[in-house]
């Protein structure tokens, strides 16, 4: 597993803290190349859209094997939110949908962009802090992004 | 082999009326009040409606005017949360769920000779009710925290599930559940089947196998997995026929049903 952020958790805090800030983060946590349990490859990669609210993230899959990779929307079944809190509980946003999955063809890519604050709502997360923030896609997992909630 | 009892909380929607979408408070003055609803649809100016709260509330009014998200009705000395509902005082047609296979994939017989997963389901006669029309949730939160909302035993025992009959969903989905809110959803509007009484029923089926959190490859996946009788696909799997009457577990869903020891 490739994790371009990966290194002193310390120095990387105060990266991403200080982009977050500055609404300038565009931060993409990419995984290359990695099996899925059927046997795809895809791409994973969370990013803060430029023309969106700073609160809002999108997720983008790329099917980068030679098979059909099937899903279902963000936040539902195997594709979804992990947040963990700023004391350490890790709590999976999702819920299970019986709804027709639309398929992703070798090299096409499908991107959700979720309102951060609305989960954060949702998930009655009103603890101020740190959230570590990743994405579950089946068995595949994406890095990790940081999000400051309230004063610290 | 010990049997589960699991309660339902079986909560059917109006089919016309609608959902207050924005909490009204009393505001002291004595002119029209203004309420905030999911559509209008159903509403003509004059008729006589029913506001009704989660809590039991149930006041008569009549509608002064109409927007396509509004409701004008004459001065209101109630407090209305939201996803309280507006029903029309003369018309009571809900959705429905039939349930007559959930006895064919959780079991019947008492010796588990007939591929059930020795769970007895038992509708609660508390707390089961009606709820207020909403045309088409916009997203899935929406949808759980209207459901969460009209939850009589939402936090009262783990054991206890709410089946909700709701009317659509935008991202089209036929159910959803949330295990760890206890709540499943099917959505009977969005069926469009040769038979959407028993697709209907076979799904409601399904979301209650996800309070249950199986958790194997076919589970809402294309996998075709052969049911305990090689009839359908398991009924978790997004390869079943959905309106041929067969609402069967495979083996590996019914160990991880019976391994369960508490639902949720």
């Amino acid at each position: 597993m490739r994790r371009p952020f990966e290194g002193n958790a310390c120095t990387y805090r105060k990266v991403i803290l200080g982009a977050i800030t500055t609404c300038l983060l565009m931060v993409s946590c990419v995984l290359y190349g990695q099996e899925t349990k059927t046997g795809e490859k895809v791409r994973l990669t969370i990013a803060v859209p430029m023309d969106a609210k700073s609160a809002s993230l999108v997720f983008v899959v790329k099917n980068c094997g030679d098979k059909v990779v099937y899903t279902t929307p963000i936040c539902t079944s195997y594709n979804r939110i992990v947040v963990v809190t700023p004391s350490g509980k890790e709590l999976e946003h999702f819920v299970w949908v019986d709804i027709k999955p639309v398929p992703i063809k070798p090299s096409e890519e499908v991107s959700w962009t979720v309102d951060m604050v609305r989960i954060f709502e949702s998930m009655k997360l009103t603890e101020p802090g740190l959230y570590r923030v990743y994405w579950k896609f089946g068995d595949q997992q994406s890095s990790d992004i940081w999000l400051l909630k309230g004063n610290r | 082999m010990a049997w589960k009892r699991v309660y339902l909380e079986q909560d059917i929607m109006y089919r016309k009326g609608a959902t207050i979408t924005a909490a009204f408070s009393v505001d002291g003055d004595s002119l029209n009040d203004v309420l905030y609803v999911d559509s209008t649809v159903d509403f003509t100016v004059g008729e006589t409606v029913v506001l009704f709260t989660a809590s039991g509330l149930s006041v008569e009014t009549t509608v002064v005017e109409t927007t396509v998200n509004t409701l004008t009705v004459p001065d209101l000395n109630v407090n209305l949360p939201q996803f309280s509902g507006v029903k029309l005082k003369n018309d009571s047609t809900t959705y429905d769920i039939n349930l007559t296979l959930f006895t064919q994939a959780f079991g019947s017989n008492t010796i588990g000779d007939d591929g059930g997963s020795f769970v007895e389901l038992h509708v609660l006669a508390t707390g089961s009710g009606n709820t207020p029309n909403y045309g088409s949730f916009p997203n899935d939160t929406v949808a759980l925290d209207y459901a969460n909302a009209w939850f009589y035993h939402s936090t009262s025992h783990d054991n206890v599930f709410q089946l909700l009959a709701a009317n659509k969903c935008v991202s089209g989905w036929y159910g959803a559940t949330s295990s760890s809110l206890n709540i499943s959803i099917v959505a009977t509007g969005n069926f469009s089947f040769g038979n959407n009484t028993l697709a209907i029923a076979e799904t409601a089926v399904h979301e209650i196998g996800h309070q249950f959190d199986v958790a194997n490859g076919h589970v809402d996946q294309p996998v075709p997995t052969p049911n305990i009788d090689g009839t359908d696909s398991c009924v978790m799997s997004y390869s079943r026929v959905r309106d041929n009457g067969i609402a069967e577990f495979d083996a590996d869903c019914i160990y991880d049903i019976r391994d369960a020891v508490d639902p949720r």
